[in-house]
């Protein structure tokens, strides 16, 4: 099962602030913890990420600072900011609303049927 | 028959083989043609792709299979470079400004350049034997003609689908094209305005006082001619650089 353009457009800013809400990250490994959390199922086309990530510290929603890592790499460690707890809790909220009527929805097709 | 240690790298096959960093520069050359990412970008972008090879290598491809996917899952170049132009809207904006500032100059060269071609006009009727008010006439339809050449030339420019004004922003996008047409400026005007001044010198010895102010007072009517031709060209300027035109001759 792939999930629509549409839909992985708009669960990205939730999961990466989700992800981030669990302790500053990189770009890779991100897109690894989407990758193992969906057994594979959201692939996003990598590059895809980098954007997004930029757009959210211009919406002063995380931050981000080099760092050379224990392998002696040169990463970009993103951040969430208060702004970003807050938007994270919004979103939250958001999507519990949806997903609750979409269940109440579906469940009664499945007492029909 | 000497055998060298070319032959030795001949039979080990290492002509051929895989070189990852000439790879990865590539890519990055590729990356930023596009224009719309900053070096900072790029660099992350290889930091990822470098950890997606190591992964990839660890599973039993090869280095060249691993560039590959890597680079496949990171994206096509185009699409990257769509995405990252949403973000970096600021980078386009000093571009259009860049450009724009090209226009102004261009303008103002072409004012210089145009005022040349009347001068020359001018003493050349002189020797032919022209007087009086053919003179400021011969002025006028020179700039009308030059500026005239100029809009058509933009026109049949516009019209083709392929510009070549691209190429010619992409020599001024970079430092040394940057530079190069500073030069160019700086010659062009100071070249016009030595000649401006050798030119009065000229038409003040060939004509009599009478006549030479006739001529300087009609000068006063190619500033008309300026102001309606030359908004025309920028006009056509702007057509000619508006950015879905740029963005299609980019692809």
């Amino acid at each position: 099962m792939t999930i629509s353009k549409d839909l992985v457009a708009a669960s990205a800013t939730p999961l990466i602030l989700s992800i981030l809400a669990e302790g500053e990250s990189y770009g890779y490994a991100i897109i690894k913890r989407v990758r193992e959390l969906s057994n594979e199922q959201i692939c996003w086309a990598d590059g895809m990420l980098y954007p997004v990530l930029h757009r959210l510290e211009q919406q002063r929603l995380i931050d981000s600072h080099l760092r050379t890592s224990e392998t002696g790499r040169k990463r970009k460690y993103y951040r969430l900011k208060k702004k970003g707890t807050r938007m994270l809790k919004e979103q939250k909220n958001q999507w519990m609303l949806v997903h609750s009527i979409l269940e109440k929805l579906w469940e009664k097709k499945t007492c029909l049927t | 028959m000497d055998v060298g240690p070319l032959d030795f790298r001949k039979i080990m096959g290492e002509e051929n083989m895989f070189d990852m960093n000439e790879q990865i520069k590539k890519w990055r050359c590729d990356l930023a043609q596009k224009k719309t990412l900053e070096k900072s970008d790029i660099d992350e972008l290889e930091n990822h792709l470098r950890e997606e090879i190591e992964r990839l290598t660890e599973s039993e491809l090869t280095e060249e299979e691993a560039f590959m996917v890597a680079a496949h899952r990171l994206g096509h170049s185009d699409s990257l470079s769509e995405e990252f132009a949403k973000v970096n809207t600021s980078i386009l904006w000093r571009k259009r400004l860049f450009r724009i500032g090209i226009i102004v100059f261009a303008w103002i060269i072409l004012t210089y350049i145009g005022q040349v071609v009347s001068r020359i006009c001018q003493i050349l009727a002189v020797f032919v034997g022209f007087r009086g008010y053919t003179l400021s006439v011969i002025d006028v339809l020179s700039q009308v003609a030059f500026f005239g050449v100029i809009v058509f030339a933009l026109y049949l420019i516009s019209r083709k689908k392929d510009i070549e004004g691209v190429s010619f922003f992409k020599i001024a996008d970079s430092f040394r094209g940057k530079i190069m047409l500073c030069i160019i400026v700086f010659i062009v005007a100071a070249g016009t305005f030595a000649f401006n001044i050798l030119s009065s010198v000229i038409s003040a010895r060939l004509l009599s006082p009478q006549e030479f102010g006739r001529i300087s007072m009609f000068k006063s009517y190619q500033g008309l001619v300026q102001e309606i031709f030359l908004p025309l060209v920028l006009l056509l300027g702007i057509i000619l650089i508006r950015p879905s035109k740029l963005r299609k001759a980019e692809v």
